[in-house]
């Protein structure tokens, strides 16, 4: 009976560090796909700023629709908000950040990229939207190849850091 | 159960050696110092309470 | 039987430390320093047993209590003494167990001064 309490104390410790390392491991991991996807977003929605001049929330859900996953759902919601009760381009670019923040392994300082991005579109004109846009690409291209190298360091330590020490805390604690 | 005691160390002993060859092969030197320092500590925590308890024994059984 | 319980004990000690000791030798030291206080551990009840056959001997016999107490003081440091020794050179640390059987040994000596003292005193009343 204590035998068997003690095992399944030391197998729930030990998935315990396993599944802390697997997530760090893992935001570690999406963090520069999720930002490719943003530097695709904002490259349909630079192209449809510039051809199609269709008004913000419809680029928007075009833009979500046409991506999919998280990023173009984050889209998807802006554009829901926007088309809402009388809500200002801002507060739904800020809406969609939230989902992003949530739903993706996306730092703190890409989506404050996004932020000063939202705070330009649809509120000037379009030459400067579009170099705005472009501007913001940029930074996330440069975000993703730190995300990248960081992911290149850490992602393996922390996949073989969370299982082993779940298991040596396991073994201490038995 | 005093057996425990040599698995309990030998595993963890393991674990750090795992995690040192883990750190080197991914050139981060200075992690791999912490880890077989704090490996080190661990077990010396352990293995000195256990010598408390075998001087005690002596003492006690040679009247020192 | 005890001595299978030690064997046993010892063989898979041995091999862990082996495998540990080309890895991370502090931590092989320190497990067989664990195995060897292990062992004793397993020993204590028997030594006990020894210790009081002895002393019921001695009562019998009449002999000086403080005899038996210095010896089995002097076996205890030994041991101990033995013990660090041992660690230390498998550790590679000769010059080191060198100092500790050193001083187990000076200890030993003191321990023993009253039994030397006794027995000089014994030889000068047996002089004329």
């Amino acid at each position: 009976m204590w035998m068997t309490l003690k095992a399944g104390g030391f197998a729930l410790v030990a998935t315990a560090g396993y599944m802390v390392g697997q997530t760090v491991a893992s935001s570690y991991a999406r963090r520069p796909d999720d930002l490719k996807q943003c530097q695709a977003a904002l490259g349909l929605l630079s192209s449809e700023v510039e051809y199609a001049t269709t008004h913000l929330g419809v680029a928007l859900q075009r833009v979500g629709r046409s991506l999919g996953g998280q990023v173009g759902d984050a889209f998807c919601r802006a554009a829901a908000a926007l088309a809402g009760p009388a809500n200002g381009t801002v507060e739904a670019w800020e809406e969609g950040l939230g989902w992003l923040q949530t739903t993706t392994a996306l730092s703190r300082a890409d989506i404050e990229i996004l932020r000063t991005l939202g705070l330009r579109l649809g509120a000037t004109d379009r030459a400067d939207q579009l170099r705005h846009l472009a501007v913001a690409v940029e930074r996330l291209k440069v975000q993703e190849e730190l995300a990248r190298q960081a992911r290149d360091r850490n992602e393996t330590v922390w996949r073989y850091l969370g299982a082993l020490g779940g298991l040596a805390l396991g073994l201490i604690l038995l | 159960m005093q057996v425990d005691f040599i698995f309990k160390v030998a595993g963890f002993g393991m674990i750090v050696a795992v995690l040192y060859w883990m750190f080197k092969t991914q050139n981060r030197d200075d992690l791999a110092t912490v880890v077989s320092v704090v490996g080190m500590v661990t077990v010396l925590y352990i293995t000195i309470q256990y010598i408390a308890k075998f001087f005690e024994a002596v003492r006690t059984m040679f009247q020192l | 039987m005890e001595i299978f319980q030690v064997v046993g004990i010892a063989l898979i000690g041995v091999i862990l430390v082996v495998v540990l000791r080309r890895t991370n030798p502090e931590i092989a030291i320190q497990l067989s320093l664990i195995i060897g206080v292990i062992i004793f551990m397993m020993l204590v009840g028997s030594i006990g047993k020894v210790v009081a056959t002895l002393q019921n001997l001695a009562n019998r016999g009449g002999v000086n209590f403080l005899y038996l107490d210095t010896v089995l003081k002097v076996v205890g440091v030994a041991y101990l003494a033995e013990f660090g020794a041992q660690v230390c050179r498998d550790a590679g640390e000769g010059a080191i167990a060198t100092k500790v059987e050193m001083a187990g040994k000076v200890l030993i000596m003191v321990m023993a001064v009253p039994i030397i003292l006794a027995i000089l005193e014994i030889l000068l009343k047996l002089l004329p």
